[in-house]
């Protein structure tokens, strides 16, 4: 009799309990595959997204604008930089050539000094630029034409945008005269001849913007009307121009090769590989710029653009990688139980089959064949959806792995456990004593196991406090954190099996006062219900529902957060505002509060020899009216600021310009200056302080502070330049904060609105990253907990029918067999949910700290802890759904014993 | 000098087995003696509790006792390693269990479950085949080679099971409480297939049992109680002066290694034995007295 004809007809058998096992495993692999790609497809996109947010400002430039047309430095000449850019892409390194797009050739004149032939002769500050094929190709003609040719003798030919040519109110035809500058006196005015009026293609403005990034006046025109300066602008000419114009000045023309980072190019590996890149370019710049004449420097703010970027992929990684942990964790535990329950049902046969001399060897074995069989189903299956959803990443072949060789693993390993000890014929101990001291080491074991369990978590725990997330790079999961919320959820557990029995001995001292059987029965199963493996699994699958639910409500919340700290108010203008502005706009429907400020950064602070360098704000009047609203709308800032900065609109009001300003220091400057009397220092101008108060802090979220407060008007009487004591800024609480802000007249006017900001963030790509797998975490690990449930009450089916058998003899009614399985199952659940709900907590109050939430919600400030929220509501939700899980595991309950034959029961002890 | 029971097949000297339920210790054996010679056919009887079931498992070689000797045929039970207790299972000792279900895999044929055993012991397949067929032509179910164990009356489970645990030829058969699921008539065709294990074959069969009817019809009976060999019934057959044979039982108490016996209860009831008796040591036999009657009697002389 062959084992495989055994295990064959055992399996057929046991088919649909085996299909439940295959199904497991393909699931817990599908999860395990998938999660590692979902995640690092949110870090890849994040990646992305940062260099997009990064702009042009992260692209790499060379550029070659140093030395002069007549020093001893060698310099390139149109041609050459155009011969670079058609051959630099072959030779730069891999990592540069596949995240940039075509260089981009910028060659522009300084701003020169001209007369336009129009209206009252009026005077032009021009800018010429070299207009490279990959411009023109871009370019289409309003008017004139788009082609530029060389120009009649003594001119040359430009073309222009039509907010150029509205700035200079020329036309096509018109004549600019440039005056040569100072050091090229000898040179004869240059005259361009306007052939063309353009515009970029339509809908390429985004795509061709690195085409224009070194030459902004192109498009966007400095209009000086109702301005004593002279209008901004940009003109492009032919390549054979150029010449002609940089005779015109002593200063050399700008020279820039530009290669524009492609956003979507970039993954989390290519954003670090890039910025590792970036030193070594500059280092070896002459290896791939081969025989160009002329020196080349690289600049790029890549490295400070995407520093954020690093944070939040951190702080996101680990937070996926807890979830996945989880998932992982809970999958296995429910894996191992649902071998338990296949092994289990087959151990009478096991005995008999050891008992007609099988060998331990060929039990495990044929144990062994089987399991390896149905994982390798059940893995090829979880791993082909998977294949089928995502790419499969290393890391979730990893994890896809382990869950296959837990699988596997699991039915030989208990075969092996519960064989091993059957047929020993080990001689048991004959002294009383040393049948005690037996029993003490079996305790001392188990208390020893515990206090290493325990032991473990406090470490992991504490370690991560300590270390923090900082030393794992992004993209890899740290090990301390998928660990040490499986180790705290385990030791809940572990706590869990000591402490259950009390309770439930209390309950079973009540129920047995009670009329009926009911009580008693109830109270005597569950106190022998307790199991390691349900309590566990359960314990893992609440404990992660609880914790994946309590870091989203405490990412969210630290968005809340940052939208007020980032924007400072429901809306923020950044724009010249006049006192009337302030006020229509405080007056406008659903604003409760409005104010205007200016804010100087970086300036000088000081007492004597003490400086520092601090944000100095002018504020308005109305600004403790916006710092009272936030406090009383949002919770943001505290009613003392507002108190103090009303304190500073009342003394600044009677103040005369020789006396000195009254001002406020945030906590920080406080502590270190102790002088009352300190000097400001704006520009060329000093301004003395009477330091009348502190205030909690300022608007930190988009400058840098610390904070130093004037009043705007006081400072104003100060004969100070207007653009010291011009109200740059517009803050809006309510509401119609966002309406009224884009409301403002202002032309310059840039309006952040904290709403859009709070929905930016929130479908930013790491956040919905970390909320999908953690949705996905969440219905996995309800879905595992609910067959874990279904698994224990199926474990122990066939002995409770025995008892109910039993007991209907002994007159039991047929319809309250299930309240054997309830009382057997529901204080498991109800341990497990306290557990899990305990180990949830503890995980986002322990662990979240050192995840990075806030700094994922969009917080300002690096590191930032982010407070935890336990949400009430969500720990509710979970104890309903452990309800309703308890329901669906009795309506099992129900149909397994719905065929049991009463007299079959009783006799060979169950239903075949 | 020769060691106790050397020529026995089956030899338990002072067995003790203490149970230990959380706190609560039981003393299944108190120091049980027994012999079993090769070749015999023996009943094991006694009421519940009395150890008999705690006995039958250590012979297994599935339980170990706390203290004593037990060895079957070569194998001392305490002295095997892992390897011997799986040969010793393989080859020497067969077991039937009292619930039919329990004794045959349910989704394998009669046949099967019969060749199962074989192929542990790696017998060579034609080999297997022919004993398969022997064996249960031997215990009437040769025509029911292929049936699966639900497609049959408890009856031939339980001689399919026997037919299971001969497999390997094994010298002793344990069967514990074989027919306590059969009705008389079942149970007496089961009770004639291990009878013919014991006499056709040769094997040793040790059987623990409630049923009357078995015990008496086995060569010896051993009674336990308390944990105790408590007494034995032997059987033989007598042919009297006309030619009819009958069977003669005679019950015998058990003196055991360290001097105890146990006396019937009837016998203690009858003659008012309690506490302190009194022995007397006579030419030919031992008189066990009541302590206080006899003194009383004394007086009077």
């Amino acid at each position: 009799m062959s084992g495989a004809r055994i295990g064959f007809r055992r399996a057929r058998r046991d088919a649909g309990m085996l299909a439940a096992f295959v199904a497991l495993v393909g699931f817990t692999v599908l999860l395990a595959a998938l999660m590692p790609a979902r995640a690092q497809t949110a870090i890849d996109d994040g990646a992305a997204e940062a260099v997009s947010h990064a702009g042009r400002a992260a692209d790499i430039v060379l550029a070659t604008d140093v030395g002069s047309p007549n020093g001893s430095v060698p310099r390139a000449s149109v041609d050459d930089l155009l011969t670079l850019a058609r051959e630099l892409p072959a030779r730069l390194p891999r990592i540069v050539r596949e995240t940039t797009g075509q260089p981009v050739v910028t060659v522009l004149s300084p701003a020169l000094s001209g007369v336009a032939d129009t209206g009252a002769g009026s005077r032009l500050s021009v800018q010429v630029g070299l207009a490279t094929t990959q411009q023109t190709q871009q370019l289409r003609a309003l008017e004139g034409t788009a082609a530029i040719g060389p120009g009649a003798p003594g001119e040359v030919d430009v073309v222009m945008s039509a907010a150029g040519a509205r700035a200079a109110s020329a036309h096509v035809g018109s004549v600019i005269m440039l005056e040569p500058t100072a050091g090229a006196e000898e040179q004869t005015p240059l005259a361009l001849r306007l052939v063309g009026i353009v515009a970029r293609a339509p809908g390429a403005e985004r795509a061709t913007d690195a085409l224009w990034a070194d030459m902004p006046g192109m498009w966007r025109p400095t209009d000086a009307a109702g301005s004593r300066r002279a209008p901004e602008i940009t003109v492009l000419t032919a390549p054979e121009q150029v010449a002609s114009v940089e005779a015109l000045t002593s200063e050399s023309l700008t020279r820039r090769l530009r290669l524009p980072l492609e956003a979507a190019a970039f993954t989390q590996e290519r954003v670090d590989a890039l910025m590792r890149e970036l030193p070594a370019l500059d280092l070896h710049l002459s290896l791939i710029t081969g025989d160009f004449r002329g020196q080349l420097t690289v600049r790029s703010e890549f490295e400070s653009a995407l520093k954020g970027y690093g944070e939040k992929a951190s702080a996101a990684n680990a937070q996926m990688s807890l979830m996945e942990a989880g998932v992982l964790g809970a999958g296995v535990a429910v894996l191992v139980l649902l071998a338990g329950l296949v092994v289990d049902g087959r151990m009478r046969e096991t005995t008999l089959m050891r008992a007609r001399g099988a060998s331990l060897p060929r039990l495990v074995g044929l144990a062994a064949a089987e399991s390896a069989l149905l994982t390798a189903v059940g893995a090829a299956l979880g791993a082909g959806a998977a294949r089928l959803v995502a790419p499969i990443e290393p890391a979730g072949i990893g994890a896809a792995s382990i869950v296959a060789l837990a699988a596997f693993v699991a039915m030989p390993a208990l075969v092996l456990v519960r064989t091993v000890p059957l047929w020993a014929g080990r001689r048991r101990r004959l002294s009383r004593a040393e049948r005690a001291a037996g029993r003490r080491t079996a305790r001392l074991r188990r208390l020893a196991l515990e206090v290493l369990v325990l032991s473990l978590a406090a470490g992991a725990v504490l370690s991560l406090r300590v270390r923090g997330l900082g030393t794992v790079p992004t993209g890899r999961a740290d090990p301390l954190v998928s660990a040490a919320p499986l180790l705290f959820a385990l030791a809940i557990a572990v706590i869990l099996l000591r402490v259950y029995p009390w309770p439930v001995r209390a309950a079973a001292a009540l129920a047995r006062r009670s009329r009926g059987a009911l009580g008693v029965l109830g109270s005597a199963h569950a106190a022998r219900a307790l199991r390691v493996l349900p309590v566990l699994a359960l314990t893992l699958a609440v404990a992660l529902v609880v914790s994946g639910g309590l870091i989203v409500e405490t990412v969210r919340a630290a968005q809340v957060d940052a939208s007020w700290s980032r924007v400072g108010a429901d809306a923020r203008v950044e724009a010249h505002v006049s006192a009337a502005d302030v006020a229509r706009a405080a007056e406008a429907p659903g604003v409760r509060a409005a104010a205007s400020f200016t804010a100087h950064d970086q300036v000088d602070l000081s007492d004597g020899p003490l400086r520092m360098l601090v944000s100095a704000l002018a504020v308005d009047h109305r600004y403790s009216s916006v710092v009272d609203a936030l406090h009383h709308e949002a919770g943001v800032g505290n009613a003392r600021d507002a108190a103090a900065l009303r304190r500073l609109a009342a003394a600044s009001a009677g103040v005369t310009p020789t006396e000195r300003l009254p001002a406020l220091l945030d906590s920080r400057l406080a502590s270190r200056f102790a002088s009352h009397e300190l000097v400001l220092g704006l520009g060329t101008h000093n301004v003395r302080l009477n330091v009348i108060g502190t205030v909690s802090g300022g608007p930190s979220g988009y400058h840098d502070g610390p904070f130093v407060y004037v009043d705007l008007a006081a400072l104003a009487a100060r004969n100070l330049p207007a653009e010291t004591t011009a109200a740059t800024t517009l803050l809006l609480v309510g509401p119609g904060a966002a309406t009224a802000g884009r409301g403002v007249s202002a032309d310059d006017a840039v309006v952040h609105a904290r709403d859009a900001w709070l929905q930016a963030q929130q479908h930013s790509a790491l956040v919905a990253g970390v909320n999908q797998i953690t949705t996905m975490a969440v219905a996995a690990v309800a879905a595992l907990a609910l067959l874990a449930l279904i698994a224990s009450v199926l474990a122990s089916a066939r002995e409770r029918g025995r008892s109910l058998a039993l007991l209907r003899t002994l007159g039991l009614r047929v319809r309250h067999g299930w309240w054997l399985a309830l009382a057997e199952t529901a204080p498991v659940l109800a341990a497990a949910l306290v557990g899990g709900i305990a180990a949830g907590v503890g995980i986002v109050v322990l662990v979240a700290p050192t995840l990075g939430l806030a700094t994922l919600g969009g917080a300002s400030a690096p590191g930032a802890a982010g407070e935890p929220v336990l949400n009430g509501w969500l720990i509710a939700g979970v104890a309903a759904s452990a309800v309703l899980m308890l329901a669906v595991a009795m309506a099992v309950e129900v149909a397994v014993h719905r065929r049991d034959r009463l007299s079959e029961v009783l006799r060979v002890g169950g239903t075949p | 000098m020769t060691a106790y029971g050397d020529e026995a097949l089956i030899v338990c000297d002072s067995l003790v087995r203490i149970y230990q339920v959380e706190k609560i210790e039981v003393q299944a054996l108190q120091g049980l003696d027994l012999l079993v010679d090769r070749g015999e056919m023996v009943a094991i009887v006694g009421a519940s509790g009395s150890g008999k079931s705690t006995l039958l498992n250590i012979l297994s070689g599935l339980d170990a006792p706390t203290a004593g000797r037990v060895r079957v045929g070569e194998w001392d039970l305490l002295d095997m390693s892992a390897k011997q207790r799986l040969a010793y299972r393989r080859s020497m000792v067969g077991f039937i269990w009292q619930q039919t279900a329990r004794n045959l895999l349910p989704y394998l044929s009669v046949a099967e479950n019969v060749a199962l055993p074989m192929s542990y012991a790696r017998m060579p397949r034609a080999d297997r085949r022919r004993r398969v067929g022997d064996l249960l032509e031997v215990l009437g179910m040769g025509g029911k080679a292929h049936r699966r164990p639900k497609e049959l009356s408890g009856g031939e489970q339980q001689r399919a099971a026997i037919a299971v645990a001969l497999a390997n030829d094994p010298q002793v058969l344990f069967a514990d409480e074989p027919t306590g699921e059969l009705d008389s008539q079942t149970g007496g065709a089961v009770f004639d297939a291990l009878r013919s294990a014991n006499t056709e074959l040769g094997t040793t069969v040790v059987i623990v049992t409630h049923d009357a009817e078995v015990s008496s019809q086995v060569q010896r009976t051993v009674a336990i109680r308390d944990g105790r060999t408590a007494s034995e019934v032997l059987r033989h057959e007598e042919v009297d002066e006309w030619g009819d044979a009958s069977v003669i039982a005679r019950e015998y108490a058990v003196l055991d290694r360290a001097g105890r016996l146990q006396l019937p209860a009837g016998y203690r009831s009858a003659l008012g034995l309690r506490g302190r008796v009194r022995l007397e040591l006579e030419e030919d036999h031992v008189g066990v007295w009541p302590g206080e009657a006899r003194e009383a009697v004394s007086d009077e002389r």
